[in-house]
């Protein structure tokens, strides 16, 4: 059981952008210390929801001040880059940290990213499938050369080569079906959301399971992640209430930066969130708070034991062993800190759980 | 198989392929029950396996023990407009269970793609169909609050009340067919047993899962049971033995138990084992008469009740056994051939052997098969799209070839109702369609003769005081004052 740590950059008010930054090495220096086996690194542009525009520059930064714990991205966007940058820079990182980076991938759903960077967001997904088969290349036959649909490549090879071998594990994020089932037929390990309920987040695993062993692969040697918000009080609705108005305030930067209904009706790659706002509109759901309060209903804030109990229950439902928490929802550094300690001393040794010590 | 003449292949299953078993829970009140160590194992004729739990006594016990929750308590509106919520997220192909369920199809009974989401969209319209739940509510029962509010009916207030736990045991040839019988007991507020078929066990279980998608807390989710019996299991037979209301479909077997096990106060309500034909008339127009039996006999590969075996016709067979075959030629591409079983294989073989032995006329192919004989000479009717064309000089002959096991008569032209639905529905059909309808069921009709909710419901009325005096009373209703002094029965008259 591996459980990792989320540093998501967000900037509300009352900190200053190199004070969340500060925080991030804090919190990121403390992840290390206190056994958690990875840190993971948001991917944002133009929304303070998250500050981070480049995750690879900030794993190079984390990376530089830890020791041992592992960095990941969660996520590149991929499509707003180019594959053999990815390739290069992830080579190098796994070089320098010798194999403690971790690349993880997702196709994006800001639009002004998307219209910044010149990228058709209708392709993000064909992009993202595309890109992936080219870095996978160019790490099993150091070869660049590439005619696809969207890049055509000439033969060339990236320097410096992978550190990892075979080839470095890539991470993506997986929530609607279509990606669930292209990350299975490659056998790419998905950073799985933990919202809704326990039977559809089973289902979403139950699809991979399959898929993966139609291609070949063995579901119980991939190493999937359930990421979700954490935090933890004496009771259910204190951890609840001490959160709340910060959670509201990140949902709704979220929403302000996110595609709208209008946008998402008319891209097709993106079904499933739309039907994610048809869900929360049939359930009743119409406000900010109300969307914050089904947020924080699916998410690991409680008790200590009910949180245990609730990691325990999505752990049995879905098969997956290993966590990304994101302890940030205080937006205070010593509440931060406070949590991931409790959360290493308390709670997830009563999952089993046993901090990496260093050698 | 057939004697093909044609360049694609049906897939005939390949009976003992050795695939790992697919493990699937039942759903009990919206808990899930996952198989233990020893799972009951169930083989398919395309050679898949499932391995489910064994329905002993404690999983009886959780099944008659009910959730605590009286779907009854439930408003009308709050049970259809959590079944739109469910519908939604059936409609959307980013739905990770319709995507299972769809490969679920293929897998166990060799669906095409295409069938199996057709599959899939069924499910998603009909429990999105909240306006027609109202109405059939409305058509059935008589009014669409009445399973709520109390309505004035001439000299009584009357109001539906469901009859409790209804168990629904459920074929395997028609998939939909759990999707009907599940919303009619959650309209009429009972309790739901899905007992699935050993042939069709993915409907059921996916149903229930995809309440507790939207939300496993609801009284809709934890009034839904999903689970499988042998026949002869006593468990099951417990099960049967305490069912308000039974719905059975299937065949005689499937029909005859449950009227065994159903205890003296519940409640039967059988679709047993029906066949279906159309009726074309000389002035039909012909391509439009052979796309619609095209289509009533590809649907389902022919299995279901509703599936034409038989065309009567007055005009000229032979140009409509060419168009026919035009036409399952066309359905062969448009809705691709499901998996037939070596059993059904054989069974159309045997049939067109026999039929040319006879000197009938025989077309067979990858598409199907067209037999021109006389109604006489049928003694089976094969299904995988299998279709035989009897030439009548006059309509009327058709009448002979009709009784009580006759559901559907498909009609082209569609004028040809008039003058022949007073004979056949007295002989026993329950139901006329345009040619090419006959898979939908459309609201207000019945079904086997049948008003489904009328049977799962008990009405009960609160009939009218002394003082209200009704149409046919111009004092207050007081029979007892009326025996006293009779002469005003006179006087008041």
């Amino acid at each position: 059981m591996d459980v990792g740590v989320m540093l998501t950059t967000a900037h509300p008010d009352h900190w200053t952008e190199t004070e969340v930054f500060d925080y991030s090495m804090d919190f990121a220096v403390a992840a290390d210390d206190l056994g958690y086996q990875s840190a993971w690194l948001l991917e944002h542009h133009f929304t303070r929801y998250g500050l981070c525009p480049n995750t690879l520059t900030m794993a190079g930064y984390v990376l530089g001040r830890t020791r041992r714990i592992k960095v990941g991205t969660a996520v590149v966007i991929l499509p707003l880059d180019h594959p053999i940058r990815i390739v290069e820079q992830t080579n190098m990182l796994d070089h320098m940290s010798h194999g403690r980076f971790i690349l993880g991938v997702g196709r994006g759903y800001f639009p002004k990213d998307f219209e910044a960077f010149g990228v058709d967001a209708g392709k993000s997904h064909a992009l993202q499938t595309e890109y992936v088969d080219i870095i996978q290349k160019i790490w099993r036959t150091g070869s660049a050369e590439w005619n696809g649909e969207h890049l055509t490549l000439p033969d060339v090879t990236p320097f410096p080569s992978q550190f990892t071998r075979p080839e470095p594990p890539i991470y993506t994020v997986g929530q609607s079906p279509s990606t669930i089932e292209w990350a299975a037929s490659r056998g790419l390990p998905l950073l799985i959301a933990l919202i809704g309920s326990m039977e559809a987040m089973r289902s979403n695993m139950e699809l991979y399971n399959e898929v993966a062993e139609a291609n070949g692969h063995d579901p119980e040697g991939i190493q999937h992640m359930l990421c979700s918000v954490a935090h933890v009080a004496e009771t259910t609705e204190q951890a609840r209430e001490e959160i709340f108005a910060n959670m509201a305030w990140w949902e709704q930067e979220h929403d302000d930066a996110a595609f709208t209904v209008e946008q998402l009706e008319k891209l097709p790659n993106y079904r499933f969130q739309y039907g994610e706002w048809q869900r929360a509109a049939l359930r009743g759901d119409r406000t900010n708070a109300d969307f914050t309060r089904y947020a924080l209903e699916h998410s690991i804030v409680g008790s200590p034991a009910d949180c245990a109990g609730k990691l325990e229950r999505a752990m049995d439902a879905t098969g997956v062993r290993n966590l990304l928490l994101g302890y940030e929802a205080t937006l205070n550094r010593e509440r931060v800190l406070e949590t991931m300690n409790t959360f290493a001393g308390d709670v997830l040794p009563r999952l089993g759980w046993k901090p990496d010590v260093e050698a | 198989m057939c004697g093909v003449t044609t360049a694609k292949s049906v897939p005939v299953a390949a009976p003992g392929t050795v695939t790992k078993p697919r493990r699937t829970p039942f759903m009990v009140w919206g808990e899930r029950i996952d198989p233990g160590a020893d799972p009951r194992e169930i083989e398919f004729p395309a050679g898949a396996r499932n391995a489910v739990p064994r329905f002993d006594e404690e999983v009886a016990d959780r099944v008659l023990a009910g959730s605590g929750v009286n779907l009854a308590d439930v408003s009308l509106q709050e049970i259809v407009t959590f079944l739109n919520r469910a519908g939604q997220l059936w409609k959307n192909e980013e739905y990770a269970r319709r995507r299972l369920y769809i490969r679920e199809l293929q897998r166990l009974h060799g669906y095409s793609q295409k069938m199996a989401e057709t599959e899939a969209d069924l499910i998603s319209t009909t429990l999105r169909a909240h306006t027609q739940m109202h109405d059939m509510v409305a058509v059935e029962l008589g009014h669409r609050a009445i399973m709520d509010h109390w309505i004035r009916r001439e000299d009584a207030e009357v109001r539906a009340y469901p009859r409790g736990t209804s168990v629904h045991v459920l074929p395997g040839n028609v998939p939909y067919s759990t999707t009907v019988s599940l919303l009619r007991a959650l309209v009429t507020k009972n309790a739901a047993v899905l007992k699935y078929s050993a042939g069709e066990p993915a409907t059921a279980v996916a149903l229930a899962q995809s309440l507790c998608d939207v939300d496993p807390d609801h009284p809709v989710t934890k009034s839904v049971c999903a689970v499988f019996w042998d026949r002869d299991c006593q468990q099951g037979k417990r099960v049967l033995a305490a069912a308000d209301v039974i719905c059975a479909w299937g065949g005689a077997d499937a029909i005859t138990s449950a009227l065994r096990a159903c205890s003296p106060e519940g409640v039967v309500v059988p679709f047993g084992p029906m066949r279906s034909l159309t009726v074309v008339g000389k002035d039909a127009d012909l391509a439009r008469a052979c796309r619609g039996i095209a289509h009533d006999a590809s649907m389902y590969e022919q299995r279901a009740c509703f599936s034409t075996h038989q065309v009567f016709t007055d005009g000229d067979p032979a140009a409509l056994v060419e168009q026919l075959q035009r036409d399952l030629e066309f359905y062969e591409d448009l809705l691709p051939r499901t998996a037939v079983t070596a059993d059904e294989a054989a069974h159309v073989s045997l049939e067109a052997a026999a039929h040319r032995f006879l000197g009938s006329t025989v077309r067979t192919g990858s598409w199907g098969a067209v037999i021109t004989t006389a109604p006489a000479d049928v003694v089976d009717l094969p299904s995988a799209r299998t279709v035989f064309v009897h030439p009548v000089a006059d309509l009327r002959e058709v009448y002979e070839w009709v009784d009580p096991a006759v559901q559907t008569v498909g009609m082209a032209p569609w004028s040809l109702v008039h003058t022949h639905r007073d004979e056949l529905a007295g002989r026993g059909v329950t139901r006329f369609v345009e040619a090419g309808l006959s898979p939908l069921f459309r609201l207000g009709g019945t079904h086997d003769g049948l008003q489904p909710l009328v049977m799962m419901t008990r009405m009960v009325a609160v009939e009218a005081p002394r003082d209200d005096y009704g149409k046919t009373m111009v004092s207050p209703v007081d029979q007892s004052e009326f025996l006293e002094h009779s002469r005003l029965r006179d006087l008041l008259a």
